[in-house]
């Protein structure tokens, strides 16, 4: 097996900004139409403010950093988030995310790291547990 | 249905390819680096099964209603462009709550030879049919509730 160059010590903080034609360009990509996403009224009959981002979307955003970060999206082995606040997406602006990630050393066995994410928007955390292993 | 009749029910896709262009839209929606497979991937090549999954009568999704809470993903080979993969869609756990139902199911993505490429695990939770219930439980309350529960220890 060769070996894999060692990946940076920290994640560096960064910012992620959604608007109303990135969910649509992420509908049309991933197949993922739910209404939700798209049109207010969908969201506010299900009691949210208007159109909310698609978790997986936030989440791929992510992940494309964590890509960047560790020099390939084929190092990410594992990922696994929990949705717990939805991002909403204004009709004429931007949703901001705030993104930070903390590491934990590789783990003996297997010689994986761990990488612990946090994610805001508002200053309200977006995910329960966030992590990704990475070879 | 009840919930332990819902449990194991499961969904079938062949010839899921992923495509040069689809790949490129793919990573361009999601910010990934230029010429790299995005690590999610997986959820839009599953997408077929996924779909037999959420229109099947017996599981009560209605899409408009539901949220995604949960997603993990597990890469145990590389997916690569132009290989025709299969996947299956196991429903693995139901759980009423107030306000709605949560599904969590596992899709494997399995390459030519049959090995598994791709594991998902993704939970859903589908808000109850329109009513004074549904009004009253709104998708995030009960979104809340789940996460509360789950903090708890309680299975997800």
């Amino acid at each position: 097996m060769t070996t894999l160059p060692a990946l940076p010590s920290e994640f560096p903080a960064s910012t992620i900004e959604l608007n109303r034609a990135d969910l649509r360009a992420y509908a049309e990509a991933s197949g993922d139409d739910n209404p939700i996403h798209l049109e207010d009224e969908a969201a506010q009959a299900l009691g949210l403010p208007g159109v909310i981002a698609h978790g997986m979307l936030t989440w791929a955003q992510v992940l494309g950093k964590v890509a960047e970060w560790a020099g390939g999206a084929e190092r990410i082995y594992e990922s696994q988030v929990r949705f717990a606040q939805p991002v909403v997406v204004p009709a004429d602006g931007v949703a901001r995310i705030e993104i930070s990630g903390r590491l934990k050393p590789p783990a003996e066995d297997t010689g994986m790291t761990t990488l612990l994410l946090t994610a805001t928007c508002d200053g309200v955390k977006i995910y329960g547990k966030a992590r990704v292993d990475l070879h | 249905m009840s919930e332990n009749d819902l449990i194991g029910l499961r969904f079938e896709a062949e010839g899921l390819r992923l495509e040069p262009e689809q790949c490129a839209a793919f990573a361009a929606a999601t910010g990934t680096p230029a010429g790299q497979m995005p690590h999610t991937v997986a959820a839009t090549l599953t997408a077929p099964v996924q779909q037999r999954l959420l229109h099947d009568d017996r599981l009560g999704i209605a899409l408009a209603r539901t949220m995604h809470t949960e997603q993990r993903i597990r890469m145990t080979a590389p997916l690569a462009v132009g290989v025709d993969y299969t996947a299956v869609a196991t429903v693995e756990t139901v759980r009423e709550m107030a306000g709605g139902r949560m599904i969590t199911f596992v899709t494997a993505v399995n390459d030519p030879a049959g090995v598994t490429v791709v594991t998902l695990h993704t939970t859903l939770l589908t808000a109850a049919q329109d009513g004074a219930e549904a009004q009253s439980a709104s998708a995030t309350a009960t979104a809340a509730k789940a996460e509360a529960h789950t903090q708890e220890g309680g299975r997800a």
